[in-house]
């Protein structure tokens, strides 16, 4: 962490702040230049995050606010924190009565609020620990294309008996945001088919940025197209590249079915082992759904793909339908990101269709 | 081809023509559906043997007066344009299916029907056939016999059915009225002698047409259907297109046929479009996700709360949006060939920028309110 020569001491700047402009009538400025663009606010949490923010269009990179304990209660404090976050690295030191906050980085982060919120931790993460910008590795039966926009250009190499992507690099003069999405574009397209690249790779790379404790500011679907100027141009590379790739080879795909499937080691696991490993996750996780001791129970897993559950009678309908998918989710993240989990079916309640069901 | 049969569009979508309502879509705006595929309970007084509702048990509600009234209060004043009660459940034998189609036609909806057509009697047809966009009797066999054995009741049942279908007729052509119809056969492939029987009463009930479909089945192959059976039948299917003339189109929705029961698609874009609610009540994306076994896909249930709220909610775009998602696929976790398939092709390839939406040239097909 980068730390400053100069501690700012909040309640001295709100002070002259209010004094100044008692007195001034015309060239009103706040008591530090850096902070030209920063109006003090009664809400402590959008006061500091604003004045961060004016410090970072002045162009400074890092600042340090003491805040007394009594501006700041103990919940606000974890949300000026996550606010401040957004704007720079945080660090925060104790002194006797206050809090130091030190905000790191602030330009490098600045040019991240291009993107939308949702965005710009993942992406900002990636920035930090680029493993895509390389040469490419292209072995024998591999053909290597290349494709530029924009001042950025994305490479892969294609083996081309079975059409998969073996490697993929990305070059460019763009800005933070852009060579992260682009590092973590290459991350996704190798392994993958050319043609799974060209149709889907894009929609995984949006979806994988995404910060699941924030809400998307897309209300309806949520596309690559409208979801952030960002994915543009990867898309179009890919485009590109797979387009090249026709030309390059004559390859005509058929229909895509491409489906990673659960990772060898989960399909590997008999269904007792699979049932144990869900039952520990959810024992483990459970609490962050909100559920407690024996309101869900793992009924089978004897497909590596599927988990069938039961829920506690005690639940709402409402509660368990939105279980059911945030269930789906814990356990993708801590067991196999291709189980889904379903319900245990029910079957038929009319006698004459169910006569019928016996003969088919 | 004669203008009658250009028309009608039954083997295909018409979502190109509702080009604002894709654009409102690609921005992420909450739409409304189009249209919404229901049924009125999830009872039934025929047995047929490709019944998908056999695979859609879900905890039963009631639909109620009051609450069919709010539900289409709620799709005129959002902006859904057609209702059919199809789907999972006969909803003919619901005590509030007159009056459900005939609030709705008021509240300008376009109104449709698919029904086994057995308590369609004459007077119950003059209420409701003024206020039917179309009206779409589900019929597997074009004889008595075959008729009892396919669709699992007696072979009166089959008499009771044609005089009721007489009497459609007969109204519409006394009445001048507009609504269509039809005829639908859902073909296994072990009724393939009942293809031409069926294609020849649909022209001597003079009918407006009959489409000849595949059957659907769930990802497990539940009802076992065959579909590499099909491809045996294409001689016999273009006959019963032969069948058509300038008034009576017999169609064979050969793409979903020569499907074979796959997708191209992984994505599911088409739910928002055309969203199914079982005679439950329950609103969920899609008919094969009726059962308590796909409950992460269901939504609310319009007995419960009012479609409106359940549309406007975020559980409804969170469900929606998984559907769109890498964490779905439809070619592994959807049975085969779904009402929403057409479209769930269209909007895939716009996505993938493989094609531009143009709403098309001439004039507009019937039946627009019903993608």
């Amino acid at each position: 962490m980068t730390t400053t020569e100069k501690i700012f001491d909040y309640d001295k700047l709100v002070e002259a702040y209010n004094t100044n402009l008692d007195v001034t009538l015309r060239g009103f400025r706040p008591a530090e230049e850096m902070l030209d663009t920063w109006v003090p606010d009664d809400d402590p949490v959008r006061s500091l995050s604003n004045l961060v923010e004016a410090a970072q269009l002045c162009g400074s990179d890092s600042i340090s606010v003491r805040v007394a304990n009594k501006i700041i209660e103990h919940q606000a404090a974890a949300l000026l924190k996550e606010k401040l976050a957004s704007l720079g690295e945080v660090g925060c030191r104790a002194e006797p009565g206050a809090v130091v906050f030190t905000i790191a980085h602030l330009q490098e982060t600045a040019s991240f609020r291009s993107v939308r919120p949702i965005y710009q931790q993942r992406l900002r993460a990636r920035f930090a620990n680029l493993r895509f910008k390389r040469e490419l590795r292209v072995r024998e039966n591999q053909i290597p294309l290349r494709a530029t926009e924009e001042h950025c250009t994305l490479a892969w190499a294609v083996q081309t008996d079975a059409h998969v992507i073996t490697d993929a690099v990305f070059d460019g003069t763009a800005r933070g945001p852009m060579l992260a999405a682009l590092d973590a574009f290459c991350e996704i397209l190798v392994g993958l088919p050319v043609l799974e690249a060209r149709d889907h790779a894009i929609i995984r790379l949006e979806f994988s940025l995404r910060d699941p404790r924030q809400r998307h500011p897309i209300a309806g679907i949520v596309l690559p197209q409208n979801a952030d100027p960002l994915f543009r141009l990867p898309s179009s590379l890919a485009n590109r590249l797979f387009n090249d790739y026709l030309t390059s080879t004559g390859y005509r795909p058929a229909a895509n079915f491409f489906d990673p499937g659960p990772r060898a080691a989960w399909a590997a696991l008999s269904p007792a082992q699979r049932e144990a490993r869900v039952t520990a996750a959810l024992a483990a996780h459970g609490a962050v759904l909100g559920l407690k001791n024996g309101e869900v129970q793992v009924v089978d897993c004897n497909h590596a793909y599927a988990v069938t559950v039961r829920f506690g009678d005690q639940l709402p309908i409402s509660a368990k339908r939105s279980l059911a998918l945030a269930l789906e989710r814990l356990v993708r993240e801590h067991c196999d990101p291709r189980l889904e989990v379903f319900c245990e079916e029910k079957k038929d309640l009319s006698k004459l269709r169910r006569q019928i069901e016996k003969v088919n | 081809m004669t203008e009658h049969v250009e028309k009608l569009i039954l083997d295909g979508t018409k979502i190109a023509w509702h080009e604002d309502r894709v654009r409102a879509w690609e921005r992420g705006e909450r739409i409304a559906p189009i249209t919404i595929d229901m049924a009125l309970t999830r009872a039934c007084n025929f047995g047929c043997h490709y019944c998908y509702a056999m695979l859609q048990e879900n905890d039963r509600s009631f639909i109620d007066k009051q609450v069919i009234s709010r539900f289409l209060n709620d799709c005129a004043e959002i902006g859904v344009k057609g209702v059919s009660f199809v789907s999972d459940g006969e909803s003919t034998i619901s005590p509030v299916f007159v009056q459900s189609c005939q609030q709705g036609s008021a509240l300008g909806l376009s109104i449709a029907c698919g029904t086994n057509a057995y308590v369609l009697t004459r007077s119950k047809s003059e209420e409701v056939l003024p206020h039917l966009t179309y009206l779409r009797v589900n019929i597997s066999a074009g004889e008595p016999k075959r008729y009892a054995e396919i669709m699992g009741v007696k072979e009166e049942y089959f008499h009771r059915v044609i005089e009721n279908i007489r009497h459609m007729t007969e109204i519409k052509r006394r009445d001048r009225l507009g609504v269509t119809i039809g005829l639908q056969m859902v073909l296994m492939p072990q009724y393939a002698d009942q293809i031409i029987p069926l294609a020849r009463l649909g022209k001597e009930l003079r009918v407006d047409y009959l489409a000849i479909k595949h059957c659907s089945d769930n990802e497990n192959g539940d009802l076992g259907v065959d579909y590499r059976g099909y491809s045996r039948l294409s001689d016999l299917l273009h006959e019963a297109e032969s069948y058509s003339d300038s008034s009576y189109q017999c169609t064979v929705k050969w793409s979903k046929i020569q499907a074979q029961g796959t997708r191209s698609y992984q994505r599911c874009y088409g739910a928002p479009f055309l969203l199914q609610i079982s005679g439950s009540g329950l609103v969920a994306p899609c008919g094969m996700l009726f059962n308590e076994k796909y409950k992460k896909f269901h939504i609310g249930n319009i007995c419960e709360q009012s479609f409106k709220d359940i549309w406007q909610s975020d559980r409804y775009w969170e469900v929606i949006n998984y559907l769109a998602s890498p964490e779905f696929n439809a070619q592994k976790m959807c049975g085969s060939l779904c009402l929403q398939h057409r479209v769930n092709e269209t909007l895939d390839n716009l996505v993938k920028e493989k094609l531009e939406l143009q709403r098309p040239q001439g004039k507009e097909p019937e039946h627009l309110a019903f993608v």
